[in-house]
């Protein structure tokens, strides 16, 4: 464990000592691994039984019910793999924005969650893009890469001028290597081309359980203007001229819970998970209790 | 420049603001996250469309409602506000005498200006609550000043009056007074003069419940002053011009005055009279050499009011006057033409109808008609006498008329009452038909019509059953005034031919129907008094009317052709110019023996009648100064809110 870190302090750490990343999909790893598959094989974790048929290994054979029975049982052990820990990062510049800090707060859940994973033994790998991927954490497990990912994710910034290109982000990130296990992908979804194609790139790819988090701040979720403003988008620099009012205050509101329903319906349909965050929530709770709650960790 | 001008300046800058708002917009740039959201809801509102965009803005909102204030506030807005219970203030009704016995100089200025200082007095005196009114008179009275609680308008409606040289009418002003005091329910009048009118001893009942208290101004002073000027044309010798004039001692000593008569400074006559206290005495100068001229008379010592020393008077060269009598007798055609100006001429009633039929009356030469026992219903279109008739027209018998007929215009015409022995109780003795201090004392009249009352009709002779004799002006549209002198008893049926005043007052109507119906006789004017001429139509020039102090006063001529003026406050010789030509010299002078008593009243007497203070008072309110303040607080606020976002 790092001596120091500023994204997870420590009595946060301890908390997440016990956490495992949990997946329900039947997963298949490279490496046998800590994680209980739910493919039966060959760990000594008994699961069931089942009758013998022809060219099943005779030593898993239980010699104790065909004593009692005289029947042929087969005992079946739940197989232990390693878990893939896919974290995508959204860097671009819009991320950092708002207080709390939206790219902060990624940071804090790829931390915790590559944390939780490295300590279980699964295989993590991070990447960050805003117009273009960078893999900034090669696939690594076990606890001495705790240190690495920490700090990985602690030297990583936003690319101020980069404007965000959702799309080819997780291309690259899925080309590079075969989802499995689970990806976690965290952005703030501010790229004018879309979504859709992104998150498709995410579950065409493998086998894995994709984890959407919308990660937005609370100064985007209600924002506190006034008078007549010229709003300028940080990244790409297109202004748009308003005159701050109640009626455009409500259609702000409307368009906003529309863009969320939007993405929440998407990945719905495709079997991901789509979790939305302010960055105004408490981040040990959105980790502790909320995940919990939500299948992720146990 | 007035309040209400401004508020018109104001009012371009409303839209002149908007338009400021949108070229002056300057728009705080603000770095987003993305602005891919807000571009999404601009598009939803449409709000680049202007409305849209002033819909909800504050700060405009504000500017906006900061013009309109002041807009307001410039235009002076009042509203009548009525207060209750004991919060509500007392009103007070200044009544300031400016005739011209207020010119008299007392130790500390004149009468006048002690009355001014007195009227500071008052509203100095006044309570934050009370109203106050300024009503200014003289023989008219002018509300300088409604009911406000505004002291320095008080104090400049005081501070504007002038001194003038007019008589005075108490009654005029008293029913002004009551009608601002009425309406102020119950207001104190509080009256600052010096009291020289006579009393008023028979008021409206109205009049008699105001609240009246009495500033009495000046000391007793003695004076002696000109109260009577008057030419007459000798009765026998047309040529002899008779200058009359009467002065009177209102001091308590007798004094020995003398009287010039002047061309300008050219002296051209002395008389000293010896006056006893409390008296007038005559004098008649010869004014037959005089004709055409206007002349000065003045009198020494004139004491303490200087407006009573001097008089003017116009001696114009004789005219004969021809006078038509319908249905007359030889009697009164001999009685006129015993004067030798005097023409008559007698034609029977039938005549006359037949003249007035073919035109030949239009042409007729005649100054005055006289129509003696019967008249036609319809008046002529000049000067006439009526004795014991009168016509039958609207202005005299349109309530009668109505009353009697239902309105059928079928209907006869009804004729005016008769009353039986009237007697005679009151007469006027100022009226000019009554000159030369004609007395009705002894008058004895077996029957007569009775006159009503009405606005076009003043009466001169009044008896136990009303009215039987008077004067009656008739205006025809687009034609000069005609005047109409009616006696509703016949001379035979009365004592009068055997009366002194018979041939006296005969000769008094012809002068004045000639003279007002555009003959010419010689005429006096009082301070106050309107100045009317009839023009011929040939003078096309600019008229213009010159006041002794050389002021020049546009005037116009009206359809009758005639032309007037009627701020006659000074007294001298007033001039109507056409052009550089001067056309008549109008001669005007005091001649009230109320101003020339100038010896203070104690107090004045109309009414015993009391009234219960008031409790609820109406007043005008003026609303500028919550407009002003409205606006001023707008500008915090909408200072405070720009700030406000600018921290943000």
């Amino acid at each position: 464990m790092p001596a120091t870190t500023t994204l997870l302090d420590k009595d946060f750490i301890t908390r997440i000592e016990q956490l495992e990343l949990v997946s329900r999909k039947v997963i298949s790893g490279k490496l046998k691994g800590e994680r209980r598959s739910k493919r039966r094989g060959q760990s000594t974790e008994f699961a069931d039984y089942r009758q013998y048929v022809h060219g099943d290994d005779t030593r898993f054979l239980d010699w104790n019910i065909y004593g009692r029975l005289d029947r042929l049982f087969l005992r079946l052990y739940e197989e232990q793999e390693d878990l893939g820990v896919n974290i995508l990062v959204d860097r671009s510049a819009s991320m950092r924005f708002g207080d709390p800090d939206k790219f902060d707060y990624a940071r804090r859940i790829a931390a915790a969650l590559g944390y939780i994973g490295l300590v279980n033994q699964d295989r993590v790998r991070v990447g960050a893009f805003s117009d273009h991927l960078d893999m900034v954490f090669a696939p690594a497990r076990g606890r001495r890469q705790i240190w690495k990912l920490l700090e990985t994710l602690e030297n990583l910034s936003t690319e101020d001028g980069h404007v965000t290109d959702l799309a080819r982000g997780c291309r690259e990130f899925a080309l590079s290597q075969r989802l499995f296990g689970i990806t976690i992908f965290i952005s703030d979804f501010f790229d004018r081309s879309g979504f859709e194609g992104a998150l498709r790139y995410l579950i065409s790819r493998g086998a894995s359980e994709t984890y959407v988090f919308h990660v937005m701040a609370p100064q985007e979720l209600d924002p506190e203007l006034t008078g007549d403003l010229s709003l300028v988008d940080v990244e790409d620099g297109v202004v748009a001229e308003v005159s701050i009012s109640q009626p455009l205050l409500k259609s702000y509101q409307r368009n906003l819970n529309a863009f969320r329903a939007e993405i929440q319906e998407y990945c719905s349909r495709r079997g991901m998970h789509y979790v939305f965050s302010s960055t105004g929530v408490p981040f040990d709770r959105l980790i502790l209790d909320y995940l919990r709650r939500r299948g992720l960790l146990r | 420049m007035s309040f209400e001008v401004f508020a018109w300046l104001l009012v371009p800058l409303v839209p002149a603001l908007i338009a400021l708002y949108f070229l002056k917009l300057k728009r705080r740039e603000v770095m987003v996250s993305s602005t891919f959201l807000w571009k999404k809801s601009l598009e939803d509102l449409h709000v680049n469309s202007p409305f849209q965009r002033l819909r909800r803005s504050l700060l405009l909102l504000l500017q906006l409602l900061v013009l309109i204030g002041l807009i307001l506030a410039a235009s002076r807005p009042v509203t009548s506000w009525t207060e209750g219970g004991e919060e509500a203030g007392r009103s007070t009704v200044l009544l300031i005498d400016n005739s011209a016995s207020m010119n008299v100089r007392e130790t500390d200025g004149t009468r006048l200006q002690i009355a001014r200082r007195k009227a500071h007095d008052v509203i100095a005196g006044m309570k934050e609550k009370d109203l106050g009114c300024v009503i200014v008179f003289s023989n008219r009275a002018t509300l300088l000043q409604p009911l406000t609680r505004d002291r320095a308008r008080l104090r400049a409606a005081i501070g504007s009056i002038q001194p003038t040289s007019r008589p005075t009418d108490f009654l005029t002003a008293l029913e002004t007074a009551q009608s601002v005091a009425e309406a102020a329910r119950g207001a104190e009048v509080v009256v600052l003069s010096d009291g020289s009118f006579e009393e008023l001893s028979k008021v409206a009942p109205e009049l008699e419940r105001v609240q009246l208290t009495f500033i009495a101004i000046g000391a007793d002073r003695p004076n002696v002053g000109i109260v009577e000027l008057d030419v007459n044309r000798d009765f026998s010798r047309a040529q002899r011009a008779e200058i009359f004039v009467a002065v009177q001692n209102s001091g308590p000593d007798p004094v020995s005055a003398t009287v010039n008569l002047l061309d300008g400074d050219q002296l051209l006559d002395v008389a000293v009279l010896e006056l006893a206290p409390g008296r007038s005495s005559p004098h008649i100068f010869d004014g037959s050499t005089y004709s055409g001229r206007v002349l000065r008379v003045e009198v020494e010592p004139g004491g303490a009011l200087a407006d009573d020393d001097e008089g003017w008077v116009r001696v114009d060269p004789p005219r004969p006057v021809d006078i038509l009598l319908v249905g007359s007798d030889w009697f009164l055609e001999r009685l006129i033409s015993v004067r030798p100006l005097y023409k008559a001429r007698r034609i029977t009633l039938e005549t006359y109808r037949a003249m007035a039929e073919d035109g030949r009356l239009d042409d007729d030469p005649a100054d005055v008609i006289i129509f003696d026992g019967a008249a036609p219903d319809a008046p002529p279109e000049r000067s006439a006498l009526y004795i014991g008739c009168h016509p039958r027209i609207p202005e005299l018998l349109g309530e009668v008329e109505g009353a009697a007929s239902d309105g059928n215009p079928d209907d006869p015409p009804r004729r005016l009452e008769r009353v039986e022995m009237p007697a005679i109780f009151d007469w006027d003795q100022v009226h000019p038909v009554n000159r030369g201090f004609i007395n009705f004392a002894d008058l004895l009249v077996t029957e007569s019509f009775v006159f009503p009352e009405g606005p076009r009709y003043h009466s001169f002779i009044e008896s136990t059953g009303g009215s039987i004799a008077g004067t009656l002006v008739l205006t025809p549209p687009e034609k000069p005034s005609v005047s109409l002198v009616l006696l509703g008893f016949g001379i035979e049926e009365s004592n009068w031919p055997w009366l002194p005043s018979f041939p006296m007052f005969f000769s008094n109507v012809i002068t004045w129907l000639g003279s007002v119906g555009g003959g010419t006789a010689e005429e006096r004017y009082r301070t106050g008094s309107p100045l009317v001429a009839t023009l011929p139509p040939d003078v096309t020039a600019e008229l213009i009317f010159r006041d002794p102090d050389g002021n020049e006063i546009p005037a116009q001529r009206n359809r009758a052709g005639e032309v007037s003026h009627t701020e006659t406050d000074r007294r001298g010789v007033y001039e109507l110019l056409a052009g550089e030509q001067v056309l008549e010299r109008f001669p005007v002078s005091l001649l009230d023996h109320g101003e020339s008593r100038i010896t203070p009243g104690k107090e004045i007497r109309v009414g015993s009648g009391q009234i219960a203070e008031a409790t609820d008072v109406p007043e005008t309110r003026e609303l500028w100064k919550w407009f002003a303040s409205l606006a001023l607080i707008f500008v915090l606020l909408e200072w405070w809110l720009y700030n406000r976002r600018m921290t943000i």
